[in-house]
């Protein structure tokens, strides 16, 4: 299994840029996920590695072989890539095994040997006897499963997913959800897992590339985008991110690329996680709602009032409006039956956040 | 990958890098070598296809009738037009296919409206029979209303209705040209009208009902209005036909020495032979002209007010009430007066040696029918060569269509987008203009071979596979829609060149549709009339024409038969067709109720 690397990559649909600057880089084996709202370009930039669009710039390479490039375009036949589609694709005049054995059909892999590993493809999804049956006999979920079989067979270089369960009803995307984490192990295929949700994107991959607006804002491991997103869009997109303004940010010294930093949201003093770097007048603090607490009797907080309350079983869900900025309101996660009510004032302060770099450093950061 | 390709890679870089303009044309293969790929290699094909049947043709009219010499010379236009015989023809053109529409937008709205909207029963077989005139080829439709009516009319004296000896034939003047045209027209009306009903959401109806509105008040003020982008693309259908009808214009106009210009060409043309054709060539662009105004000006009145109606379409039911019954009786009766008549006038006129001979036991003979099957070897040949040549060009428009669908659906660029142009233009232009091309065209020896394909069944399906190539294209197309594009995509992946994909997903997935469109080229060109009559020599006759021959050299009786026989043919192979409608798609039979 190679591995896949984009270079600069740039779409044009007329004369507005569907992709612009795109370059990463998957590990062999790895599993990334391409996250990012509707109309991010996630879909043309699968498409591009597919092959069924053009780059009107920079590069692919799959393994050692370039197959786009500045007049180059390896039709999608003869790259050797993989693809589940939204609507899995399955061929309806054709029965399972002849749509899971069609790509070896094509290669010219003699019937016995063709037979053989569609039975086997079969049984690594959990259909075993199902290859006489005609797709439109299955449901959702197994219809699935005989897309990613048919992928599978043809030992592709990559991968490509296109939103693989956005069809699927909320109880079996739990199970295929486990599948394809079992089917990574267990085929080590280099997969690139196109989607919208971003709790599909955080449970399944190793590392996640966050799109906006046909550029790439982010390429990094789960964890690692919910606590030190690169860039305000990432802030807010992933796990219900709030952002504040900070004042006086004074790093402390360290050796490693995050530290922590002393620095003022709303004017009260506190300690945070930030970037390396040199002190700066101001900036903004990422944070998540349960980052965000009532202040203890002894510690600094900043003022603010709650609006309303919603019942959220586990808890109470919170929107305040803090007295030094009203027109910002926080989302907060209150114990329920504390005796909270809307209209009443708190004290609060920041248990944990994460100081954003200063804009531009993070273009530096996608290219790591 | 091995640095063997990796050179090979550069060296193809160096060759485009040579010749940058050359490269802009021609996709890439794998190693990115400059080597056109297959469907380069099928596309160009299709051009070949459509430039040398369509649209090479057709510039050699407009060439051979603005620009004999090379250069633009107006003087045999202005000398055409000063002409009064031509500008009567014209004119009456004009007339004809006007008023024949207004008949047939009147007509065909108002079944249209019956069958979509009332609860009128048995709606099935009436459309089935009211669609059946639109099948049966016009020249045969023409002969079976002058035998109803004609004075020595069996069917007229059975009724008890007679009209005196000597008087004219009531049909051959303008006005029988007129009712027979727009009767003729009508089903074409009525399904482009129906088709527009069909996607009427239910809940505007609903809504207007609720209102308050009674059935005629909506009818008028909700139904009709949304129901306009039909009715006037149904009229747009109905001039077009009714101005190349050749069949009715022939056999009507003819004996009432009533001129239009299809009758006009086919009249000179068979008086002073191929000397003629720059003249003919003027008078196929006139008519072209007409035809294209009447469409500038339709589209753009029906453009106006226009309104696209948002929802899902479902069937709404105003009910006729106590007026059901007359409703019915009148449905019935109109389809006895223009289906039943004609057709009994017909039968009956075949089975006598004589035209005007009394039907009895004494006077019946089968000695007609013997003569169309057996004993006249031209007719029977007529029958054999249309059947086998509308199978050739059936099946090979077929191939065409689903090929040029496929770039159509899902690689649309300007060269495809010109090729459906061409088809387009080449099937709304009537049938004589195409045959005139067509000769002009193929008229010189074909280079290498040497000979000419005037005279021989050759230019016949030349011009058919011309003329008839939108037809087979649009059932197809409508199929190739609800193909899911990721279906080619995913055998793509799998790694199938075009030719693999072609024949094994997109192929079987539109082929039941692409089946419908060659069904429907197939019964069409069997009774082929319009481009035939012109091309037809003794070397090749189809039977479109033959009837035609028939009823002009006097054999008004064996004319008869052979008309007969064609309708046979053509409802056996309607039946046949419905047999098959379980695998077709839905609606595009169009005799067919939804």
């Amino acid at each position: 299994m190679s591995d896949l690397r984009l270079h600069q990559l740039g779409k044009d649909y007329g004369s507005r840029a569907a992709l612009e600057g795109i370059s990463l880089t998957v590990g062999s084996g790895e599993f990334v996920a391409v996250l990012g709202p509707s109309g991010c370009g996630k879909t043309t930039l699968l498409r591009l590695i597919a092959g069924f669009e053009t780059a009107d710039r920079g590069e692919i390479s799959l393994g050692e072989r370039r197959v786009s490039g500045p007049g180059l375009h390896v039709a999608p036949e003869k790259r050797g890539v993989g693809i589940v589609f939204q609507n899995y694709a399955l061929w309806p005049h054709m029965s399972v095994a002849e749509n899971i054995g069609y790509s070896l059909k094509v290669s010219g892999t003699p019937a016995t040997e063709r037979a053989q590993l569609c039975e086997s493809a079969l049984e690594l999804v959990g259909l075993s006897g199902f290859g006489a049956r005609a797709p439109a006999e299955l449901s959702g979920g197994q219809r699935q499963r005989v897309a990613l079989a048919r992928c599978l067979v043809a030992r592709p270089s990559v991968l490509l997913l296109d939103e693989p369960l956005a069809n699927l009803d909320v109880h079996l995307r739990a199970a295929m959800e486990a599948e394809f984490h079992r089917l990574h192990r267990t085929t080590g295929a280099t997969m690139l897992y196109i989607t919208h949700d971003q709790a599909e994107a955080m449970a399944l991959a190793t590392r996640v590339a966050v799109m906006e607006g046909g550029h790439l804002m982010q390429f990094a491991p789960p964890r690692t985008l919910y606590r030190e997103p690169a860039s305000e869009m990432v802030a807010r997109f992933i796990g219900k991110g709030q952002l504040l303004p900070v004042e006086a940010i004074s790093p402390l010294a360290s050796a490693s690329t995050s530290t922590m930093a002393d620095l003022t949201v709303l004017g009260v003093p506190h300690r945070l996680r930030a970037p390396a770097g040199s002190a700066r007048a101001g900036g903004a603090v990422s944070f998540h709602p349960a980052d965000l607490v009532p202040a203890a009797p002894d510690e600094a907080g900043f003022a603010a009032r709650i609006t309303t309350l919603t019942y959220r079983g586990s808890h109470l869900e919170a929107e305040v409006r803090p007295e030094a900025a009203p027109d910002t309101p926080l989302t907060l996660h209150l114990p329920d039956g504390a005796g909270h009510e809307a209209g009443a004032a708190l004290r609060l302060r920041l248990a944990d956040g994460w100081i954003l770099p200063p804009a531009g450093a993070a273009t530096r950061a996608e290219a790591a | 990958m091995s640095a063997l390709s990796e050179e090979a890679v550069a060296k193809g870089r160096e060759q485009r890098q040579a010749m940058p303009l050359f490269h802009r044309f021609l996709p890439r293969s794998a190693t990115g070598i400059l080597r056109p790929r297959t469907e380069t290699l099928v596309l160009g094909a299709l051009l070949v296809f459509v430039g040398l049947l369509s649209l090479a043709p057709l510039l050699r009219l407009v060439a051979t009738a603005l620009a004999p010499a090379g250069n633009l010379d107006l003087s045999r236009l202005a000398r055409l037009v000063a002409s009064t015989r031509v500008a009567e023809a014209a004119w009456n053109t004009a007339e004809v296919a006007l008023a024949s529409t207004l008949l047939a937008v009147a007509l065909g709205t108002a079944a249209a409206l019956a069958v979509c909207l009332s609860d009128m029963r048995a709606k099935t077989a009436w459309v089935f029979a009211f669609i059946l005139p639109l099948m049966i080829p016009p020249q045969v439709t023409a002969l079976a209303w002058v035998q109803a009516l004609s004075p020595s009319s069996l069917v007229l004296r059975f009724l008890g209705i007679e009209l005196p000896f000597g008087t004219r034939h009531p049909l051959y003047s303008e006005g029988g040209i007129v009712l027979l045209l727009g009767l003729y027209n009508t089903p074409l009306v009525f399904l482009a009208v129906r088709a527009s009903l069909a996607r009427l959401p239910g809940e505007l109806v609903e809504a207007a009902r609720a209102s308050g509105a009674g059935p005629l008040f909506v009818l008028r003020t909700v139904v009709l209005p949304l129901a306009r982008a039909g009715v006037f693309a149904g009229a747009a259908l109905s001039f077009v036909s009714s101005a190349g009808n050749f069949g009715i214009q022939a056999l009507l106009g003819i004996p009432a020495r009533f001129p239009t210009l299809i009758t006009l060409i086919y009249q000179r043309l068979n008086a002073l032979g191929p000397g003629a054709l720059p003249d003919m060539a003027v008078l196929s662009l006139l008519l072209a002209a007409l035809i294209t105004a009447a469409l500038m000006l339709n589209g753009w009145l029906g453009r106006r007010h226009d309104q696209r109606v948002e929802g899902t379409a479902r069937r709404v039911v105003l009910p006729l009430g106590h007026w059901r019954r007359p409703a019915e009786l009148f449905a019935w009766v109109f389809l006895a007066a223009t289906l039943v008549l004609p057709l009994s006038a017909l039968f009956s006129t075949s089975l006598v040696t004589g035209f005007g001979q009394p039907l009895s036991l004494d006077t019946l003979t089968l000695a007609n029918y013997a003569s169309a099957l057996y004993r006249q070897a031209a007719i029977r040949e007529a029958f054999f060569t249309s059947l086998w040549i509308s199978a050739v060009a059936a099946a090979t428009l077929m191939a065409a269509s689903l090929l040029l669908g496929y770039f159509l659906t899902w690689h649309r660029s300007l060269v495809v987008q010109a090729l459906q142009i061409t088809c387009e233009l080449t099937y709304a232009l009537p049938g004589v203009v195409i045959a005139i091309a067509a000769i002009l065209f193929f008229l010189r020896p074909l280079p290498l071979l040497g000979i000419s394909l005037y005279g021989t069944v050759g230019i016949i399906l030349a011009a058919y596979l011309a003329s008839h190539l939108a037809v087979a294209l649009r059932p197809t197309l409508s199929g190739l829609a609800q193909i899911d594009r990721s279906l080619e995509e995913a055998a793509q992946s799998a790694g199938a060149g075009f030719l693999t994909r072609f024949r094994d997903i997109i192929a079987p997935l539109a082929a039941p549709s692409a089946a419908a469109g060659g069904i429907i080229v197939f019964l069409s060109l069997l009774n082929e009339i319009q481009v035939s009559i012109l091309l037809v020599s003794s070397g090749a006759r189809t039977i479109g024409p033959t009837v035609v021959f028939l009823e002009e050299g006097g054999s008004s009786t064996l004319a008869a038969a052979v008309g007969c026989l064609m309708v046979v043919i053509i409802l056996a192979l309607m039946t046949l067709a419905s047999l098959l409608s379980r695998w077709l798609p839905k609606g595009v039979l169009p005799w067919q109720a939804h």
